[in-house]
């Protein structure tokens, strides 16, 4: 019995390890370059020049988020994926690259990520604690897990400039991305901009009023529902 | 002004980095040091310790013996002089020579910072000491110091297991200071604070009371959206902003803007740790507030909200006539923040004067 377990446990490892040999080559990668504008703009930090749809001028100041379940779409609508998730800081050059093997090469018609974590990583204390996940904790009074987004910045209000602070949390409040964008990947190294436009945060298919809808979102979960809503097509492919 | 010394500053320290390295490449096939085991408790990042300065037992114990002498002084002072354990390691005030007062930053959990000082405007606690020997601190004259160590075998033997050097007339200036400021930058690293009752109430060691409980939520939610800028296991985020202090910030008011120069950084200090909170009176960059009662006071009817670059945080629209906490509420949030206390940590011997 004991050799036939000793048996079932090498050939078990035997399958694993054809498995590993199996998995794409480490030499066809894909990088993507995250870039931010609002409108035609590029992101520039603490600067009075964007214009979103309800006619607010607002600046950004803070800018952190995670992006998750990156799948390539293929021409079959099949979905292959290539990232688990990734935190980004629009000031922090270092997170603006994600680079991941890619199992295949070949036409595609698009991509789908999340913005946020998928309930399976927001939970409390589950990432490792890095200084950025740390800071991104949801805190348990509130319901646990991690802030998907912050957006901070200020906003023209009359002769006043009050803040607002976009923050996304919450299960039901992940953001589903779609951009369809037809690319080739072939083998080797492939680079493609990802780019965010932080106005479509604040329009299609809801406006989004700092005044009506609240200069704060975080503990306001109709307003939170329209970030995730409006969210959808937040991300082109350039 | 403050801007050209600081850079001027900091150059120094880059060539003095420089300088040292070379010629302790050399030191270091003499001596042979233990690594030490910084103990880092469940929750915290990693610690941020630069390659160029690794923690050795040796490196510490050396630093903890420079801490507390004033060997390193002409006027009586050591590091000790303004980090004591009945504060939590700061102290109460330092007063420069304009007049100006400073809260004095804690020691603790400093492996674990991106940045140092009130104003972050130093990469690495090394960078930090060096300013100490300056005549607004020490005031060190080198050539005693020289002459003190060299008549010291303690410090002699010391400075070997450390570095592999022991002959200081035959050690320029800088790479003499630029030891120093290791040993005592390894020492002041191993300063770790993460056994509060709240820490031990969050690993379900030790029960809140009521009120403590009734504090917490207070702080981790928007009712007093402390956790924005306190949560997390160091409870700081490390990052640098506007609470909302001054309508219009003058001189050290002004805070990284002092050390920038950027219009953006107008009246923006480093967020300090809430750990030991309760020991290291009194509170914000030149200690406006005496009490915790004022600080929560402050945070609920006295941010300014027209203060330049002021947090988005603080200017949630419920919050444009103050948080509106009760007296009982206050007196919760100040409950709980003295659940941060770690008396292990302050009684800890391995902080102490050595014999």
């Amino acid at each position: 019995m004991k050799k036939l377990l000793a048996l079932l446990f090498i050939v078990s490892l035997a399958a694993c390890s054809k498995e590993d040999d199996s998995t794409p080559s480490v030499s066809n990668t894909l990088s993507l370059d995250l870039s931010f504008v609002s409108g035609t703009n590029p992101l520039l930090f603490d600067s009075m020049m964007f214009t979103n749809a309800a006619g607010y001028t607002y600046s950004v100041s803070r800018l952190q988020f995670y992006i998750s379940n990156i799948q390539l779409i293929k021409s079959d609508s099949s979905l292959v994926n290539i990232s688990e998730y990734n935190y980004v800081d629009a000031r922090g050059s270092s997170t603006l690259r994600i680079s991941r093997n890619i199992p295949l090469t070949g036409t595609f018609i698009g991509m789908k990520m999340q913005l946020g974590l998928d309930s399976m990583h927001n939970l409390s204390n589950f990432l490792p604690a890095t200084n950025d996940n740390i800071n991104m904790a949801w805190p348990d009074p509130m319901g646990g897990g991690y802030h998907f987004l912050k957006m901070e910045g200020t906003y023209m209000d009359g002769m006043n400039t009050p803040g607002y602070a976009m923050h996304l949390g919450r299960n039901a409040n992940l953001t589903n991305c779609i951009v369809y964008h037809p690319f080739i990947l072939s083998a080797g190294s492939n680079q493609m901009d990802l780019q965010m436009d932080l106005n479509e945060w604040f329009a299609n298919p809801h406006i989004y009023d700092f005044n009506i809808d609240g200069n704060s979102s975080m503990g306001n979960m109709a307003a939170m529902m329209k970030l995730c809503q409006n969210g959808v097509d937040i991300f082109t492919i350039q | 002004m403050k801007i050209k010394i600081l850079l001027l500053f900091l150059l120094i320290f880059s060539v003095f980095f420089i300088h040292s390295c070379k010629k302790e490449e050399e030191e270091k096939k003499n001596v042979n040091t233990t690594p030490y085991s910084l103990n880092i408790p469940s929750g915290f990042p990693p610690a941020n310790i630069p390659g160029s300065n690794p923690l050795t037992v040796e490196g510490v114990e050396l630093g903890r013996h420079l801490f507390y002498d004033p060997i390193l002084s002409s006027n009586g002072l050591s590091c000790s002089s303004c980090h004591n354990a009945a504060n939590g390691y700061s102290v109460p005030f330092f007063v420069h020579p304009n007049g100006d007062t400073t809260s004095v930053l804690p020691i603790m959990n400093l492996a674990f910072n991106p940045d140092f000082s009130w104003t972050g405007a130093f990469p690495t606690t090394e960078s930090v000491c060096l300013g100490d020997f300056e005549p607004e601190f020490f005031n060190t004259n080198y050539d005693t110091l020289v002459a003190r160590l060299e008549a010291s075998t303690k410090y002699k033997n010391m400075f070997y297991r450390a570095f592999g050097s022991s002959s200081f007339s035959g050690m320029s200036i800088a790479d003499l200071k630029l030891k120093i400021v290791k040993a005592v930058g390894q020492f002041m690293r191993t300063f770790v604070s993460g056994n509060s009752k709240y820490d031990r109430y969050l690993n379900h060691t030790e029960n809140l009371t009521a009120t403590e409980l009734n504090g917490l939520s207070i702080f981790f939610t928007e009712q007093g959206d402390c956790f924005h800028c306190h949560g997390g296991s160091l409870m700081t985020s490390n990052a640098i902003t506007n609470i909302g202090l001054d309508s219009i910030p003058i001189g050290q008011d002004r805070g990284r803007y002092n050390f920038t120069g950027n219009s953006t950084d107008d009246g923006k200090f480093s967020i300090p740790s809430l750990r030991n909170v309760a020991l290291t009176a009194p509170y914000m960059h030149n200690g406006r507030f005496k009490t915790l009662e004022q600080v929560v006071e402050f945070y609920n009817s006295g941010v300014h909200q027209n203060s330049p670059n002021i947090d988005p945080i603080m200017t949630k629209s419920f919050k444009a006539f103050g948080l509106q906490l009760t007296s009982y509420e206050k007196q919760c949030l100040v409950d709980f923040l003295k659940t941060l206390t770690d008396t292990s940590f302050v009684n800890n011997p391995a902080y102490t004067k050595p014999n």
